[in-house]
């Protein structure tokens, strides 16, 4: 499945993207740029309203903030490799999906190297600048064992947030505005998991846990800092199981999708 | 075809529950974290929860991004077919003006008075402080609304000279949010940055109303506010009116 | 390598009315026991009226849906079980989407394509030169594709075909759209190549031309029947049971007479000529060009049997 022709075309299609991409070089630099002053600016409320808060619970401005920058690093780490999910429905309706499905290639594959958005690299940016900023007040050492423990968190959510779009993009395949119902949890949703789930009523608390949505980065981050339990180590490796679990489903309802015809 | 259309219908009455929803949950959540902040903090603040639930609830009538007809004036722009429009530029204006108008009011009837009226059901938020407060808080809104279309019809028209429409609208979106207090009340804000923003238009479009709504100006002060709001108006217009002279300029000398 | 289609039904489920607590649904019957056998080197053309059938069975030959009830076998593979294998011997020209990448010159999507099929070296480079010179490919290979022509597309799509020489190529409405001049390079190059490479051809248009110059073989399915399935020649001489005279007379202005048991039009453009359509074994030609000499004098004339053209169109109108 995995042979030396799967390996040559991806690094074809990535070269290929990177050509695209410096056609319009000057676009991607003020992209680039929009796109880390926006998410900055998203970070201001989270600012203004920790400096003038002090804490929400037990949690102070500096570790709202690492939440906040984890989640931008596996976002855009999600977003680079991932995006053309996000215009699934596209694929469906204008019936590339066939073409691609013709081919002696994985579907999945092929999707992820026909497009790359390379300013999910300022998501990247802004997220790295933050951790570094927190890095003091927080007492994070970066020894070798401190480093796999975050390159873990950043992998665990970047599948989840992956399983995400892949839901979105299975309920395109059934009309449903599944670009709608991503937005909705991967940009509404994660704004408010990065405060600690406690400042939410019960019955909140309970819906962010059982969605998962909680597992995204608010746990594992916890778990990261040793700000929680010990046992909640389990909670850095639910992505794969998640995505794995989300890639299956998608799989099935492509096959009935194509089973019942359109 | 024909299924697709079907189909984006679907879409659209879906898209609209979709999106109620998620104001509603928007709402919700900062409710509580409100509710949690408050409460941890042993700190006098410059205003009550209620008070700030009531800002967060209100603000949704003021809600001037995304404007739909700045879209469509950056795309003519782009594509050229602007050359038309140039020929009678004021009623132009005026036309933009009363299409966005429009927009709004079907906004806030579509989306905000549901909002509203579901948020009387359950949470506990201040009517207008008094029947002449609710009524200055109208006027005031009104006027925001034209200090805001001109803002954006300001960077709108920027097009002519940036092309890069999804990063000039990003940038200017999300600055005119932090500046207007749109997405958290502004006397959560630094001191000395909460100073200068009074300076500034964008902080008559959300925050300046809203504290009329509420109460926390005094009556005295309401008319050179409002003077205020309507020089900020003024300025913004001319602002406009140099930029499309400009414009018209590069376009002759360009040919469109 | 042959196709193999047995008693195959394919049956939709379409939603009558769209309602999100109790949608109906309806059958419809796509495909309705339909058999046929294709085999290697075979220049076949699959056409029928709209809705008769004819995606439903490509999407079923390549793969992309699954038979209600019946089997498709190629090379002794159930394409919907084995898509991906069934699809590195295979190639094919959708009409309206396209294969190629929007934004570079096709040589970088030809480049791409050869590691998706895995196609050797040397089997590359021999088909790419084969390719470019019988398609006229050079002019334009710089140039990023959304800038090219239809007719430029459309031949670089018929290369990225037959790139991995496959065994089977499937062309749905290939030349739609085109100039003359791409069409008659396109076609020429499907006929070329099936005859040097034997590759199985399998064709749907509604040019008939594409059909004469390609195909030899024909099948005609309609409302989810087979309704013919043989030679393009056997057809014409079977069907072609019409005879079209046209007959020009000195005298402008010929009025239409009424002739039993034959079909008598006037010529849209002149006013002095008739067209005369009947049965062959029903009408002798000798007593028509008696009745016709009374009518005036005659200047010119011409005979010839139904061509396919006349005959599809033909069968296509009795459905409508």
């Amino acid at each position: 499945m995995v042979d030396v022709g799967t390996v040559r075309f991806i690094c074809k299609s990535f070269r290929m993207l990177l050509k695209i991409q410096f056609i319009q070089l000057s676009n991607f630099y003020f992209v680039f740029l929009a796109v880390c002053f926006t998410y900055l600016g998203s970070y201001t409320f989270i600012y203004f309203l920790m400096k003038k808060f002090n804490t929400v619970l037990d949690w102070n401005l500096y570790h709202v903030t690492f939440v906040f920058a984890v989640y931008q690093i596996s976002f855009g780490i999600t977003n680079l490799i991932m995006s053309q999910f996000k215009y699934f429905s596209d694929y469906v309706h204008r019936g590339t999906l066939d073409i691609l499905m013709i081919r002696p290639m994985s579907l999945f594959l092929q999707i992820i190297m026909r497009g790359c958005e390379f300013v999910s690299l300022g998501n990247i940016a802004v997220g790295v600048f933050l951790v570094v900023m927190v890095t003091k007040p927080l007492e994070i050492e970066w020894s070798a064992i401190q480093i796999f423990k975050f390159m873990l968190l950043i992998v665990n959510s970047s599948l989840f947030i992956g399983g995400i779009y892949l839901i979105g993009a299975t309920m395109s395949i059934y009309i449903i505005n599944g670009k709608e119902v991503r937005d909705l949890l991967v940009q509404t949703l994660q704004n408010y998991l990065i405060y600690p789930k406690e400042a939410y009523e019960r019955w909140i608390q309970a819906v962010l846990v059982f969605s998962l949505l909680y597992f995204v980065t608010n746990k594992p981050a916890q778990w990261f800092l040793g700000i929680a339990d010990s046992w909640n180590a389990w909670s850095v490796i639910l992505g794969l199981p998640f995505f794995l679990g989300i890639y299956g489903i998608w799989n099935f309802c492509l096959k009935s999708y194509t089973g019942a015809g359109n | 075809m024909i299924r697709i259309s079907l189909l984006s219908h679907l879409a659209l009455r879906s898209s609209y529950y979709l999106g109620l929803f998620r104001e509603c949950l928007f709402l919700l959540l900062s409710i509580q974290l409100f509710r949690t902040l408050y409460s941890g903090t042993g700190t006098v603040l410059s205003a009550t929860l209620t008070e700030t639930v009531t800002y967060i609830i209100i603000s949704k009538f003021a809600q001037f991004f995304n404007m739909s007809t700045m879209g469509r004036i950056q795309s003519r722009i782009i594509s050229g077919e602007i050359a038309t429009d140039l020929l009678r530029p004021v009623e132009y204006d005026f036309f933009m003006l009363v299409q966005e108008f429009g927009a709004w009011i079907q906004r806030i009837l579509s989306i905000t008075f549901p909002i509203v009226l579901l948020s009387l059901l359950f949470v506990r938020f201040y009517p207008p402080s008094s029947i002449s407060y609710g009524l200055c808080f109208v006027l005031s809104l009104l006027l925001s609304f034209l200090i805001m279309f001109f803002a954006n019809y300001c960077v709108s028209l920027a097009a002519f000279w940036i092309p890069y429409l999804w990063s000039l609208n990003s940038v200017s979106t999300t600055l005119f949010i932090i500046l207007s207090g749109a997405m958290i009340p502004l006397w959560f804000y630094p001191d000395g940055i909460r100073n200068v923003l009074e300076w500034l238009p964008f902080s008559f479009a959300v925050y300046m109303p809203i504290n009329i709504y509420l109460g926390r100006i005094a009556m005295a002060e309401l008319p050179i506010l409002f003077l205020k709001q309507a020089v900020w108006i003024l300025i913004l217009w001319l602002i406009s009116r140099f930029i499309w002279s400009k414009a018209t300029k590069k376009i002759i000398v360009n040919g469109g | 390598m042959s196709i193999v289609v047995d008693h195959l039904t394919k049956i939709y489920r379409v939603v009558k009315q769209k309602s999100i607590f109790k949608p109906r649904f309806e059958q419809k019957v796509a495909l309705n026991n339909i058999s046929f056998q294709i085999d290697q080197g075979e220049s076949v053309a699959y056409i029928g009226p709209n809705g008769s059938g004819k995606s439903t069975t490509i999407k079923l030959l390549t793969g992309l849906l699954t038979p209600t009830s019946g089997k498709v076998t190629v090379n002794g593979l159930e394409p919907y079980k084995k898509r991906k294998e069934n699809a590195r011997n295979i190639g094919f020209v959708f009409g309206q989407r396209t294969q190629l990448w929007w934004d570079l010159p096709i040589t970088e999507s030809f480049d791409l394509l050869k590691e998706i099929y895995r196609i050797p070296n040397a089997v590359y480079k021999r088909n790419l030169e084969m390719l470019f010179t019988l398609l006229d490919l050079q002019g334009f290979k710089e140039i990023p594709v959304r800038q090219l022509s239809l007719g430029q597309r459309m031949r670089a799509e018929v290369a990225c075909a037959f790139l991995h020489s496959p065994r089977i190529v499937y062309l749905d409405e290939p030349t739609i759209g085109i100039d003359i001049v791409t069409k008659a390079k396109i076609r020429d190059f499907l006929r070329d190549i099936n005859k040097e490479e034997k590759t199985t051809i399998i064709l749907t248009s509604h040019d008939i031309d594409d059909i004469e110059t390609v195909c030899k073989r024909l099948i005609l399915i309609d409302k989810g029947h087979i309704v013919y399935d043989g030679q393009i020649v056997d057809f014409i001489e079977r069907y072609a049971v019409y005879k079209k005279i046209r007959v020009a007379f000195k005298e402008r202005d010929i009025q239409p007479i009424l002739i039993p048991r034959c079909e008598v039009s006037r010529e849209t453009t002149k006013s002095n000529e008739l067209i005369i359509r009947y049965k062959k074994d029903e009408i002798d030609t000798n007593e028509l060009l008696n009745i016709l000499q009374n009518v005036g004098t005659i200047s010119d004339f011409t005979a010839h049997d139904d061509n396919l053209t006349d005959l599809l169109k033909s069968i296509y109108k009795e459905e409508i």
